[in-house]
This record gives C-alpha cells, structure tokens and sequence, in this order.
C-alpha cells in the first residue's frame, strides 16, 4: 500500500551496512518520507525515486526507494512493480553508501536525472528493467 | 440506438436462455457452433477479446459509450497488430521509453490478468529477473505501445494467476531472449495443467480458501492458526447454486455477434479502400 511508517524495506546496494541487515534479518524500516504533505498524521506515501528516512541497525539513515512494491489498484501502465521494496542507503552528505546495485531498477527513475544526488544512485546502477 | 440493420444481422438460431442450466439445451447450443463459424464468427469471442465485451456490473453498461470507445479500439487495432492471448499465455511488449537511450522498453513476461473492459483494458505480465519478482501492468490500448508479441500461445488451470506472487520463484521466471514458438493453425489452445508450489505462509492473500486449481495442495501448507480458525470451506462455494449468475455476469450471446458482425463490417470496409490488409476478428483455434 506504499511505502509509509514501519515499512520493511530491502537494501540493494553493496554498503556493508545493507548487507549487515540482510544477513542478520533485523530489515531497515522507513521512519519519515521527505515529501510535503498538506496535515502531519496525513503524509503522503514514498513512491519510485522518493527519499526516506530509514533506522537501520540502530542507526537513522537516509535513503531512496529504486523500487516500490504498489497496490494493484494503484498502478500505472508500464511501471514496473517488484515484490519487495527497494532502496539505496546514503550517507550524511547524501551520496550513496554503496558503490554497486545489485538489483535491476526501473527505467522510470531516470526521470529524476535532474537531480544531483539521485544522478550519483542512478550512476551506480547495472540493469534497468 | 446502435442496431445494426435488419440484413447485416446473422440469422441465428435462437437461445431462450443466456445461462447453462438447463442441460438440454445447453446441448443444442454446442451443436449449433458450427453455423456460426460458417459466418465468420468466433465462437470462444469472449475469452479471445475480453476488452470488446460488455462491464459484468450490468448498470453500468451504456451502449453509447461502448459504441465511442469500440470505434476507437478498431481504429487502433487497424495501426497495431494486437495478437491473441490469454491469461498464462507468454507475453512480449515493446513500449517506447523515452528515458531510455534506445527509446525503447521490452518486457517478457507470463500475462497473470486481464480486466476491465473497453478502452481501459488492462493486463499485467510477470517474470522474475536476478530473483526479484517484476510484475508491470500494460494498458492494452496505450498508444506508447509500440508492439505485442505472444511468445508462447497456452492458458492455464485458472483464469487469474495472482497467486504466482507466492509461488516459488522458478514458476514465474522466463527467459527475455525466448523464440516464439508457433501456435499450428486450427488447432485448440493448448492448455498448461501445470500445478505451482507455493512459498511458505504468510502469503498476501489467502489462497487456500479461494477454488484456485492452479495451486498444489494449500491446506497443508497453511499455518495452523489460519487451520483452527477457519475449516477448510471455499469463500465462493455457495456459487453453484446461483442458477443465474452467469446471466448477469457473462455478455449475452446477443451482444458478442453484434460485436462481431461490426468488427467483420469495419474490416471489409478498410480491406476495400485498399489501405491495410490487417485482420482484427480471427481466432488461432478456428483458422480459416
């Protein structure tokens, strides 16, 4: 149903700090979504390209969704949906903690190219689907 | 307001009912399919083209707005060649994309479903690629749709294969760089009676309580919480008593051969400008 508080999320790039929580199981969850939203306790939900604020091992990072898992009734045509949510950690400067993503990505992202900062998450992407 | 004049309609023999209840005439009505093949018609038109029937959700048939949007749908079946499939059927879709360098997207993939009706229609492919499960809906009528292939022309056990969501990732996975594999003309359609196994619980939806036939044994797999809660009756099993149900929900015999003889009646008007020889109206199971 988007991505909101306490969604589990899977961390697809090849930061140690990902992979930390893949191997022990303890799955990052968003925590805030950086999108305006019109009354506090009605925010909106993440989509593809959003950025979130996940706790992960203790620890509050920041993080964009390259992957979204939607509700049927909320989908678009030609918008691939994966069956996991997906996202790339980033650091307190925002660029990408990781170096690699191991995960096929949707082409829709690269509309954000725009972006500085989601230009460097989109540089480190191998296979587009 | 849309009747079609009194020498276009095919004279055919009549059904007194639109159900399947009375078995005797059920009978008489399969007998007489093959007049209507001799007129060109198809008769499993419903399932070939779901997007051309009637909504299930009788009041909101409105003729005038199926009749606006068919003559829309013709015309773009005229520009591209839109080929039989089914849900289970191997599905190629060539999309422009114009975030890509190349301007163009394919996805291959199992067609899990098809709904709604007329211009709306909508079907979603599933493959899984690098173990992550990629399901994207197409609208059928998007003019960023540059081309459809069926790669594999088969159905399966259900008409719905949403459940392949749970299902091992082996059941979903396709190769993008499949040959298409032809389908011999005037034969019927295959039918893929392969069973999939299921993950283990939860699943995002209870399988094991809908008459899914494609499933491999889901009692046993459910957790024993969901087993003490609820025994094992279907949510739909009071459905076989509802003598009408496929009247109000299925089109009527009527409709599909109006349908049909206006599709036939759009194509020999094209065929004869001379500008396409492109046909809308054929079926794979009865060539002719």
């Amino acid at each position: 149903m988007g991505i909101h508080r306490r969604t589990r999320l899977n961390v697809v790039d090849n930061s140690a700090l990902g992979k930390e929580a893949d191997t022990t199981g303890k799955l990052p969850y968003c925590i805030h979504v950086y999108k305006q939203g019109r009354r506090a306790k009605h925010m909106p939900h993440a989509e593809l390209g959003d950025k979130i604020l996940v706790a992960i091992r203790g620890q509050m990072r920041k993080a964009y969704v390259v992957g979204a898992n939607t509700h049927v009734h909320y989908r678009k045509h030609g918008v691939p949906v994966t069956d996991q949510n997906m996202i790339v950690l980033l650091d307190e400067e925002g660029n990408p903690l990781g170096n690699r993503i191991t995960a096929p990505i949707p082409t829709k992202l690269m509309a954000n190219r725009a972006n500085v900062q989601f230009s460097k998450v989109l540089a480190l992407a191998n296979k587009y689907i | 307001m849309f009747r079609p004049a009194a020498r276009e309609v095919v004279k055919l023999p009549t059904r007194y009912f639109s159900c399947k209840s009375e078995p005797t005439r059920a009978v008489t009505a399969t007998k007489k399919a093959s007049r209507e093949e001799i007129a060109g018609l198809i008769p499993a038109f419903p399932e070939i083209y779901p997007d051309f029937l009637q909504s299930p959700v009788w009041n909101r048939r409105n003729a005038l707005k199926e009749e606006l949007e068919r003559q829309d749908m013709l015309e773009r079946r005229m520009n591209i060649d839109i080929p039989e499939f089914y849900v289970g059927s191997i599905v190629a879709v060539t999309s422009s994309d114009k975030n890509l360098g190349s301007k163009e997207h394919r996805f291959v993939g199992i067609c899990i479903r098809r709904e709604k009706e007329g211009l709306l229609h909508q079907f979603t492919l599933r493959n899984t690629i690098e173990n992550i499960g990629v399901e994207v809906l197409y609208d059928l009528y998007n003019p960023t749709i540059k081309k459809i292939e069926t790669l594999k022309l088969e159905k399966r056990l259900d008409s719905d294969l949403s459940y392949l969501v749970d299902a091992l990732p082996e059941y979903s996975t396709f190769d993008f760089h499949m040959e298409p594999q032809a389908h011999p003309a005037g034969t019927p359609i295959p039918v893929n009676e392969c069973k999939v196994k299921l993950k283990n619980p939860p699943w995002t939806r209870r399988w094991e309580i809908s008459s899914y036939r494609g499933i491999d044994d889901t009692w046993t797999q459910a957790t024993p919480w969901y087993k003490r809660k609820l025994h094992k009756t279907l949510v739909n099993d009071y459905e076989k008593y509802d003598l009408i149900a496929n009247y109000r929900t299925s089109s009527t015999k009527e409709q599909e051969v109006f349908v049909q003889t206006q599709m036939q009646k759009f194509e020999k008007e094209r065929h004869a400008a001379g500008l396409t020889r492109r046909r809308i109206l054929k079926s794979a199971a009865s060539y002719k």
